[in-house]
């Protein structure tokens, strides 16, 4: 029940993220799509039915914000997180490049289903911005593996220094 | 003994499967249900934006109450440098406004005099934009103002530089989705100032990133020559600015190709004016193509 808040509050956050502050901070639309990040990392330590839940409900509050149609963003999510979940149970995908590659791969999974939805909906699509998704699978692979490593090693990492700290502090009292 | 002991995981997999089968057909259905009906925006859909522009709102006043704090108590160096500089351009203003005015009275006179329709200010109400679309692919925004306000679907969204865009679907009760006229599935009947050329302004993904179609070749156009909406498109109020025309080429078949840069920097929108009474259209209108239809409604 926990993980699922977590999960559900992480989402909600990366939404924020996304289009209010991005917009606020930096005037325009941020380049990586923090979302699609949330719903791999999800994958990737929960398994593939916790990836599918998750990107479908991400892709949906994405879409509803958006002025696509319902459930385009959704559906690419939705694959995106079950393939992560079915690649993270099938390899071993703990070290940096392999959770980059991940990522890449992930959004350009992404990418190539949302384009191609639109290709099937709209008469003329959205075009091909391959340079766009390229910049974006780079960033979000960036933003994706400093971040789970960030998950994975950073309550260590917080222990070990308060630790230092309070030994820190009983040499000097001695 | 193998079999035994890969039964739950084989289990595990399959229901899986069946989970992903059942989403994937879920969003089938709900993508195929809005593409082929006629009506608005589904129940789903307005729900989920309602609640999640609720969020929007309050990350918006919260991430706009951290930078104003900084904007307004620490940034302040040279603040009193920048008022002396706008009093001056203020009084400036002040004066040209003057002799402005007494342009008006005189052409008011003359409109009098030549008997021609008056056309009045449009009625407005104030928006505070406060988050973007979440998808590179659209060009949207969100604003603080929903159908309890009594903003409507294709209500005119202006800034003080030019026109912004239309709100699109159905508003939620304190939030609405602008589509602005960069959008590529956004257009607005159009005319050129100095030779009166009407056509219709498109958005695009290029850059500059307006293009307008259906300028005749024999139409004289010139580089810096400034867009207005014609107001024949029943949405947008006649004679506000668009943009400048920056490109103009000889088009292979009877159009001109035309890239204009619009007025409005979309980047930096901050505070936005719907226009809350329809537009007049022009007696003296003349058939002009209509814009394209956004994606809701196919």
């Amino acid at each position: 029940m926990i993980r699922l808040l977590i999960v559900a509050a992480t989402v909600v956050a990366a939404l924020m993220l996304q289009t209010v502050v991005g917009y606020q901070l930096f005037g325009r639309l941020i380049a990586m799509d923090l979302v699609l990040v949330v719903v791999v990392a999800t994958a990737m330590f929960y398994g593939p039915t916790a990836g599918l839940l998750t990107g479908t409900l991400a892709g949906l509050g994405q879409d509803s914000l958006s002025g696509g149609v319902l459930g385009v963003a959704g559906l690419a999510k939705t694959l995106a997180g079950f393939v992560t979940g079915v690649i993270a149970t099938q390899f071993i995908v703990s070290s940096v490049i392999p959770r980059g590659v991940v990522f890449f791969a992930m959004t350009w999974l992404h990418g190539v289903c949302f384009l191609g939805l639109y290709a099937m909906i709209e008469r003329h699509g959205i075009g091909r911005p391959w340079r766009q998704l390229l910049i974006q699978s780079l960033l979000n692979a960036a933003v994706g593996v400093v971040s789970t490593r960030l998950i994975e090693h950073g309550p260590e990492w917080w222990r070990r220094r308060q630790y230092t700290r309070r030994a820190d502090g009983r040499r000097r009292a001695r | 003994m193998l079999s035994d002991d890969r039964g739950p995981v084989l289990e595990f997999q399959r229901r899986s499967g069946y989970l992903l089968v059942a989403a994937l057909l879920g969003h089938l259905l709900l993508i195929s249900a809005q593409v082929s009906t006629q009506s608005g925006v589904s129940v789903l859909e307005s729900a989920l934006f309602g609640s999640l522009a609720r969020l929007q709102s309050a990350s918006a006043s919260m991430s706009q109450g951290v930078s104003g704090t900084w904007d307004h108590y620490i940034a302040l160096r040279g603040a009193s440098l920048r008022a002396d500089a706008l009093q001056r351009e203020l009084d400036q203003s002040r004066i040209e406004l003057q002799h402005a005015r007494a342009q008006a009275r005189r052409t008011e006179q003359l409109e009098l005099i030549l008997q021609m329709q008056r056309s009045h200010l449009p009625r407005t109400m104030a928006a505070r934009v406060i988050a973007a679309d979440p998808t590179a692919a659209f060009r949207t925004v969100t604003i603080d103002r929903g159908s309890a306000d009594g903003v409507r679907r294709d209500m005119a969204v202006l800034s003080p530089l030019g026109i912004v865009g239309r709100v699109i679907d159905e508003p939620a009760a304190h939030a609405a989705k602008v589509q602005l006229i960069i959008d590529r599935n956004a257009g607005a009947g159009a005319v050129i100032d100095r030779t009166t050329s009407g056509g219709v302004v498109m958005g695009s993904d290029g850059d500059p990133a307006l293009r307008m179609e259906y300028v005749s070749n024999l139409s004289e156009v010139t580089l810096g020559d400034l867009v207005m909406t014609s107001g024949l498109d029943g949405i947008y109020p006649r004679g506000y600015v668009i943009g400048r025309i920056e490109r103009a080429e000889r088009g292979s078949g009877l159009y001109r190709e035309i890239r204009i840069r619009p007025r409005v920097d979309f980047s930096s929108l901050d505070t936005v004016l719907l226009v809350t009474e329809p537009p007049e259209v022009p007696a003296e209108a003349a058939p002009t193509p209509a814009p394209p239809r956004p994606p809701d409604t196919p």
